[in-house]
This record gives C-alpha cells, structure tokens and sequence, in this order.
C-alpha cells in the first residue's frame, strides 16, 4: 500500500483539479465572446430611472487588470449557465466579497461599510475606489488606489462640497491642507511614494470614527500609526513623560498629532509648522499654561507666559530662530520630568544643556528657577528688589510732585 | 529776547555742554531702545522694535549708546579728577548739610511761612541731587548692563538668579533715572516759570547776571569779590 502512496496522491490531486479545470475551460462563455458584443461602444441600456447606462468594456484594458485570468462570468455569475444571447439586460450586482471575503468583513465595520450596506449610495462601496472592470493591483501607479492616485480618488467625495455637508465631515479646507503637508508634498513634489497618504494614517477598508477604540486615529493608537513609518521616534516617544503617560491610559497627554499637526504636518524648517522653532512655544502652552490641565496633574504652570518674559521668549516672538524654545532645553520626543537623571533639565545635565548656546555655563549657573515669576514664594530675590524699586520710584515721584505743586502754588501766589 | 549786551557768566563751559548733548542723545535712545524690551508685549513696545529696525538691531542700538553714555561719563570722570580748574567745579557738587537747610527754607517760604528765599551758591540741592542722581543711576545701569551683555561670562561666574534680579534692577533703575530726567528735570529746564519755555544755557552756556543774581546770589556775591580784586589789581 505505502508502496503506492505516491502514486495514489498524484491520482487523487488529478481527481481533484481535473473537473475544476475542465469545467473553467469549458462551462459558459469566455471572456473574448463576452467583448465580442461589450467592446461596441454603442452599446448601452436604460436603467429604471430612465438613464442610458453604457455597456463598453475594452477589453484591452481588462486584460492589464489585476483581474484578467478572472472570468467574467465569474462575478457576473448568474449569467454563469446562460446560453443565449443577448443576455437578460439587468444582472446582479457584482459581488466582490465572494473573493475579497476578509477585506469585505473589515470593510463591513468600518464607518463607510456600515452605511453602505444599509444602502446609501452616497457612500463608497468596493467599485467607487477600486474602479470596476479595469481594478490594477495597487502597485501600479496607474491604480486609483496606488499612494499617488488614492488622495484623487478619495477627495472625489471629502472634497465634495455637497456630500462634505450631508455628512458632516470634516471641511474641505482641512482635507486639502494635506496637500500642502511634508507627506503630500512628498508624493506630489517629489514622488516618494513610501510617504503617508489617506489610507496609511486613516486604514483602508477599515476606516472608523476617532472615537472608535479601534479606529488608527484613536487617540491610543495614533503612536503605533505614526510608529509604522516613524520608528525610531516612536521609541524615544514611549520612553517620554508624554509617551509613557499615553501608554499608562492618560488621554490628556500629548500624541504626534497634538504637536506635529495631522494634515498640516510640516517639516520644522518650514514657517508655518507646529513645531517650527518661532511656534513651538505656543504648540506646547496649549497644554502647558492650560489652567485645568497643569491643576490637574499638578505640573507647574504659566509657562508660556514666563517663557515669554525671557530674553528667549522675547527674541523668539520677534522672530529670531537662534534662541532658545521649549524643546532646545527641554529635547522634544525625549521629554522627561527634571526628576528623572537622563532629563535634559535635570541640575546635573543643566550646564551641557545650556552649554549648548552659552558655552561656559556651569553648575552654579544653575542655582536658580528658569522659568521665573516675580513672586514671593518663587523668587524671593527679583520679588523684593522689584517691591525695593516700586516703593522707591513711587515715593520719589510723590516727592517730585508735591515738590513742584508747591513751587508752582509760591510762585503764583506771590506773583498775586 | 535777552539785550545781547547785558552782561552774563559762562556757567556752563564747552566740554560740558558738549558731554550733556551726549548724555541726552544716549539717553533717550537708551530708554527708546529699553522700553521697547521691557515693554514688549504692549502693542506700542512692538511698534517701537519695528520702528529699531527689528529684535537684532534695537538690541545693536541700545549697546552702541551705552557706549557712547559709558565713554561720555568716563571723559567727565578724568575731567573734574584730573583737571585743576574742573576739580575745583566739581567740589561745589559736594553735598553739605545746608542743601537740606537750603530745601526745608525753600518750601517755607513757597507756603509763605517765611519771607526769607534760600541762598544758593553755584549749585543748588535741586542740581545736586539730579547730577549725583545721574552718576548712581549711570553706574547702576552700566554695571547690571554690562552684566547681561556679556551673558556667556556672566553665566559662566554666577548663579542665574543673580542675573534675574540684575534684569530686574537694569529695567527698575532705568524707569527711574527716565522719570527723574524726564520729569523732573524737564519741569526744572523747561517748564519752571522762571525759565519757561527753555534755560538757554544748555546751549549757550550764559547766565545773566540779573538772573545769577537771583537765584545764585552766593555764587554772584563770591564773583563780585573776584572781580573787585581783580578791577583792584
């Protein structure tokens, strides 16, 4: 028996594939019959709303499409046993999840799906981005789904005034800022198509509410979104106040996109990024001179404004990029408290950190709150020599004023 | 308006007038350019550093007078040090228990207690307290100046606090060295109704007699015995 065992498998594969092979070659009609009549071009019917509906498929075409060995009696199966032609004029829809079975069920959930299937037409099914007869696999430049077609093919609708409205989403401004963004920039300008487009940040099928905690633009998870493409900032990030605070379920805290911006992501060079050096002290303050949040997790607050009342601050607002920001002292994806010995702000590391600038600086330097407010309980010596100066200038000026008030009243009065 | 032909005395020599003109001029584009930094974040601080040609420059400005107002004092230093004849001017600045004596008669007589008017010699407690008002506040604002401008030695030798209290200082004394200027001694220069709308001497350096005798009599009464000497030779 075990003598025969090879020679009973080939058998048994033969018995398997042979009729699934013969009925493919055989059964209905091929593809080549099916454009002998679809390649006219005339050819169209009415739909029940009266609209002519054109019937042309080039073949030349199908046949560069990810689906050419697919038949087409294949999704269109109930014309699968059909034997005279013409054929009925209304068909099935085509249903693509009869292969695409796992996109299908992803595409199910997702925010489009879930319309879709309740039947609103308004919103995207398979063929509205993938195309119907002439689907290329998304390597293909040429593809609607391909990084530089896809942004095309989903601002047919984002950007699509009257369906922007219905929906509510969000506007068509903040859409097409992407283009204008380092990743759009980079497919549109520079044609790097590894840069992010829609479905990178947002998912493909699976598209969700950010309020869904599966959605990529979750909060928890747009870390691990931007990580794909951005790894060795994402270890940096997780290791940081901010990062770990996210892991640890702190929504509060800052994720990518609550400095760097989501569509508007810039390079730092440019004027207008979030985190360009003259607006990074404002992208940080959101948070950090926010009185709820810093009362909250009890950090120190009114950084912005002190930040401000520094030479740094002034000098950066008057737009001088040489100067200090928050992220020079601070660092920016490593952010640590001044607690922690790897901090950039901790004392010890203070004098390398502002050596950076100031060469020379030392640890005595440090002695000293950076961020100072003339108040009593922060800075006992700048509150008392500022109290010193407004006591004195105050009496002096009393002293001047009464001084001429009473040489103008002599003066006329013994004039008089 | 003055009869050219009165007779008057130089009070106020060349060199002087010519330091004042620079201690003015570095003045006012000292607390233009200053203001404007202490007072950034007002809307006309922001109209003054645009009108200073932006950040950089306003701060190159502001360094370039305290120099000028650095070298201004230190000529007048070697001057009334070194020099017999300004030395001697100099002296008569020396504050004495009569200026005090001289201020309480003054505003007796101002609210009529007394008919008697102080007697002053050159100097009166008035120009005295505005000229050594004048040397303290230049040595305070050159020194915390001086301090923050060379920031990198600065950080290098003391602690940050002590350059947060010396910014502090540097901002306060010249908010008060601009107010006693620009109050006080305008009232005194300008206003004063015994010299309105100006005391020319800034300019010319005169006094007339008339008016030294007036209100300098003790300087007046010391330089008639001068010259009677003098005439007497």
């Amino acid at each position: 028996m075990l003598k025969n065992f090879p020679v009973a498998m080939f058998l048994m594969i033969l018995i398997i594939f042979l009729p699934l092979k013969a009925s493919s070659q055989t059964a209905g009609v091929s593809n080549e019959e099916c454009f002998g009549c679809h390649e006219d071009k005339s050819l169209s019917r009415k739909s029940a709303t009266g609209e002519e509906i054109l019937l042309f498929v080039e073949g030349k075409e199908f046949n560069r499409s990810v689906h050419k060995n697919v038949r087409c009696i294949y999704c269109h199966d109930d014309l699968k046993d059909i034997k005279d032609f013409p054929h009925k004029e209304s068909l099935k829809k085509v249903e693509c999840k009869t292969c695409h079975e796992k996109e299908f069920a992803s595409f199910a959930q997702s925010v489009h799906g879930r319309e879709f299937i309740k039947g609103d037409r308004n919103v995207p099914g398979c063929a509205t981005c993938h195309g119907k007869h002439y689907i290329l696999c998304a390597d293909d430049p040429e593809c609607s789904t391909s990084p530089a077609k896809q942004i095309k093919t989903c601002t047919k609708c984002h950007e699509d005034q009257r369906i922007v409205k219905k929906y509510n989403l969000p506007g068509i401004e903040f859409i097409k800022s992407y283009e204008k963004s380092i990743h759009g920039r980079a497919i549109t300008e520079k044609g790097l198509i590894v840069s992010a487009v829609c479905s990178d940040c947002h998912g493909a099928h699976e598209i969700k509410p950010a309020d869904d905690p599966k959605s990529l633009k979750n909060k928890a998870n747009i870390p691990k979104v931007c990580a794909r493409c951005h790894d060795s900032v994402y270890s940096q990030y997780v290791e940081s106040i901010h990062g770990k605070a996210i892991l640890s379920g702190i929504k509060d805290s800052p994720v990518c996109t609550d400095c760097h911006g989501e569509h508007t992501i810039a390079a730092s060079s440019e004027p207008s990024s979030k985190v360009a050096p003259k607006n990074i002290p404002e992208t940080c303050s959101v948070c950090h001179s926010d009185v709820k949040l810093t009362e909250k997790y009890g950090i120190p607050g009114a950084r912005y404004k002190t930040y401000l009342d520094s030479y740094h601050g002034m000098a950066s607002k008057f737009g001088e990029v040489t100067v200090a920001n928050c992220a020079s002292c601070h660092g920016y994806h490593n952010i640590l408290p001044s607690s922690d010995k790897n901090s950039l702000i901790n004392k010890d590391n203070l004098p390398k950190t502002c050596g950076k600038c100031h060469p020379g600086a030392t640890g005595k330097f440090a002695i000293g709150k950076i961020h100072v407010e003339a108040k009593k309980e922060s800075s006992l010596g700048k509150y008392y020599v500022r109290q010193f100066y407004i006591w004195f200038i105050s009496i002096l000026i009393v002293c001047f004023v009464s001084y001429v008030a009473l040489e103008l009243y002599g003066y006329f009065r013994r004039k008089r | 308006m003055n009869n050219r032909k009165e007779s008057f005395v130089i009070r106020f020599n060349l060199t002087f007038r010519l330091q004042h003109v620079l201690l003015f001029t570095s003045m006012i584009i000292l607390s233009l350019t200053g203001f404007a930094l202490m007072y950034h974040d007002t809307s006309w601080g922001e109209m003054l550093i645009n009108l200073e040609g932006g950040f950089k420059m306003r701060g190159r400005i502001h360094r370039v007078f305290a120099v000028v107002l650095i070298l201004t004092v230190t000529w007048h230093f070697f001057q009334v040090l070194f020099t017999e004849k300004f030395h001697r001017e100099f002296l008569k600045f020396k504050p004495r228990l009569k200026d005090f004596k001289d201020l309480m008669m003054t505003m007796k007589y101002y609210l009529k207690l007394s008919n008697e008017k102080a007697r002053f010699e050159k100097f009166n407690f008035i120009q005295k307290f505005q000229y050594w008002g004048v040397i303290t506040g230049t040595f305070f604002m050159g020194a915390t100046g001086i301090i923050l401008w060379f920031k990198d030695f600065s950080m290098a030798v003391m602690p940050k606090w002590v350059m947060d209290v010396t910014l502090v200082v540097h901002g306060y004394e010249g908010t008060l060295a601009f107010l006693v200027l620009f109050l006080w001694h305008q009232y005194n220069a300008h206003l004063n109704p015994d010299v309105f709308p100006m005391d020319m001497t800034w300019i010319n350096g005169r006094m007339l007699l008339k008016d030294l005798k007036e209100r300098h009599p003790l300087e007046y009464e010391e330089l008639m015995k001068e010259t009677k000497i003098d005439s007497a030779q």
